[in-house]
């Protein structure tokens, strides 16, 4: 479903939420869905890093997207993360995403073999062969293992296979710099940040959209940041980049490789989904949700979150 | 020195190129051909599905037809073909596993999960478990895949002897293609009883001298016969490190397909499937000029 306006706030990668025996969490999947717009989210992605598209299943891929489509219901930009080893899968769920409504396709290289700019080009050429939803370039070398930098997505775009990207490459400079300037070209060019550790100077930039695990739990922090460095409050804006700061480095001592455990287990302590990620990971433990929850009130503002034993 | 132990046990496995014709499809009977001749030239057995053999970009589906059409074409499964389990949920692996098994293979070569990088061993051990136990553990044997350039994912001696205790004689094997002697040499260390296969032949005779079985090789899909002589004596060959050095400055998919393509005189051989890309010509000259000046008519 085509989407032209430029994506902006927190667009949040949604967790994918389990079961203990690691089938599909259906009602905690709405759930958070709902909540999350009523918060004012500026859209939804659904499997991404955060939500642990590698170790996904085909059926469990299938169920979520079922679930958000119908619980989104157009009312925020909808994107589905695509990418896999193999390019015929992904062709497979891009086709699928489209199928749901996706308003794009964050689509990740194929990440088994590191690809370079031509590799790349033919891939994502590939895909747009076979669906006519937006495609944007997700740009993770340290996941993807793709080498592609600021000329591979010049490449892409110039060559009309893409409608923006995806930075969770840290920020650096002069990338950032080279998708400024095709924004500056194409207007309607997208830019994520990855991640909110550096939303404040990737805002100073004129990047208003990030993508972060700090989404699911404090989305309020990343808008009002925006909102705060918009209306000139400098201060403020500091203060809720710091906050952000803080709350990732909280998710990422559950496991530093994987922010769908931290993150699932602040909202399992919120009520709102249950700590399971899916396998080789574990679960965060019981001293580290402890310990997680001391700190929660630092982050969430909003909602009441239980003090009783987390979410089982 | 002579090898350790009986280099026999596992000898050579060519890690095989699959054909495609221009539109992108399996071509069938170049497989088989070629497969026939690696196991002609000194190959034990064949290996598909691996990097060299983009393993990754093969469904299910077409993984079945290539199995069936090395069955159809008189290669015995069970002790002939070796198969590669490249998938990153646990479902999706012990699909491609139970598979393999299905067709009566009866090793597989099996792959941690990439894309998140480093996993604690805990959870490694338990990915790795949870596939063995879904696919039966007397089903058929599997080797695991050291090769933490593409996955990041190291596999320590430590985690092989657990997934070794837990699964008693399941676990054939390691593929050691980190590239480093020293690792290699941990995992001959620690479990010299089964068999440590390199999987970068520059490394491969001096750790067959320290008791390595063999290797699932890339480069097997172009001199075979030599390898196999390298596993069998022991004996350094200085053709074999320059040919992987020069195969080393290009993606090593399309270098190995080029040199087959050289040694077939059959330029269709160079395909490759989205999204690697053929390598260009010039590098291709440079290729099969070190090839032919080392291997020339003794490659097979």
């Amino acid at each position: 479903m085509a989407y032209s306006a430029l994506l902006r706030g927190s667009v949040v990668p949604v967790v994918t939420p389990l079961n203990a025996d690691m089938t599909f969490d259906d009602e905690a999947c709405r759930r958070m869905a709902d909540d999350l717009i009523e918060r004012g989210v500026g859209g939804i992605v659904a499997l991404g890093t955060t939500g642990e598209l590698a170790l996904v299943p085909r059926n469990l891929r299938t169920q979520m997207l079922a679930a958000l489509s119908e619980s989104i219901a157009g009312r925020v930009p909808f994107i589905v993360c695509c990418g896999s080893p193999n390019l015929a899968d992904t062709e497979v769920e891009v086709r699928e995403a489209e199928a749901f409504g996706a308003n794009f396709c964050l689509v990740v290289p194929s990440f088994y073999l590191s690809l370079g700019t031509d590799e790349i080009l033919r891939e994502f050429d590939a895909l747009r062969s076979v669906s006519s939803v937006g495609l944007l370039y997700y740009h993770i070398p340290l996941r993807s293992g793709a080498l592609g930098g600021s000329a591979t997505v010049a490449a892409l775009h110039k060559n009309g296979l893409i409608s923006g990207l995806k930075d969770s490459g840290g920020l650096v400079p002069d990338f950032a710099e080279a998708m400024m300037e095709i924004r500056e070209r194409d207007s309607s060019f997208q830019i994520l940040l990855g991640g909110s550790s550096k939303m404040l100077q990737a805002a100073a930039l004129g990047i208003m959209a990030v993508t972060s695990v700090t989404g699911c739990i404090a989305p309020e922090c990343e808008s009002n940041l925006l909102a705060h460095l918009e209306a000139g409050r400098i201060t403020d804006a500091a203060a809720e980049q710091r906050k952000l700061t803080r709350l990732v480095r909280l998710i990422l001592s559950a496991n530093p490789e994987n922010a769908a455990v931290g993150g699932k287990g602040i909202l399992s302590l919120l009520g709102q989904c249950k700590r399971w990620p899916l396998p080789p990971f574990a679960p965060a433990n019981d001293a580290w949700l402890e310990s997680a929850r001391n700190r929660l009130g630092e982050f969430c503002t909003a909602p009441d979150f239980p003090a009783g034993p987390e979410l089982e | 020195m002579t090898p350790k132990q009986d280099p026999e046990t596992f000898g050579l496995s060519v890690a095989l190129a699959i054909p495609f014709g221009s539109d992108g499809g399996i071509a069938f009977r170049r497989l088989t051909e070629h497969a026939a001749w690696c196991l002609k030239s000194g190959c034990r057995s064949v290996t598909v599905f691996g990097t060299t053999g983009e393993g990754a970009s093969f469904d299910l589906a077409e993984r079945e037809r290539i199995l069936g059409a090395l069955a159809g074409s008189g290669i015995a499964p069970g002790r002939q073909v070796v198969a590669c389990v490249v998938a990153t949920s646990v479902r999706g692996a012990a699909a491609q596993l139970r598979q393999i098994y299905d067709f009566g293979c009866r090793t597989a070569l099996l792959l941690p999960p990439f894309y998140y990088t480093q996993p604690d061993e805990e959870g490694l051990f338990g990915w790795f478990a949870d596939v063995l136990e879904r696919c039966g553990t007397k089903s058929g044997n599997a080797i695991i895949y050291n090769i933490p350039s593409v996955t990041n994912v190291p596999i320590s001696p430590e985690l092989v002897a657990r997934l070794r205790d837990a699964f008693p004689g399941m676990i054939a094997g390691v593929k050691d293609s980190s590239g480093d002697a020293g690792c290699a040499e941990r995992m001959l260390a620690a479990h010299g009883d089964i068999a440590i296969l390199v999987g970068d032949e520059r490394l491969l005779a001096a750790a067959v001298r320290r008791g390595a079985q063999g290797s699932i090789s890339g480069l097997a899909n172009v001199c075979p016969a030599v390898l196999r002589t390298l596993i069998k004596t022991g004996n350094d060959h200085s053709g074999v490190v320059n040919l992987v050095d020069e195969i080393a400055r290009h993606s090593v998919t399309p270098a190995v397909k080029a040199l087959i393509a050289h040694r077939t005189a059959d330029a269709d051989w160079r395909n490759v499937r989205p999204p690697l890309s053929s390598i260009d010509e010039a590098g291709s000259a440079r290729l099969c000029a070190v090839y032919d000046m080392h291997f020339g008519e003794s490659a097979a």
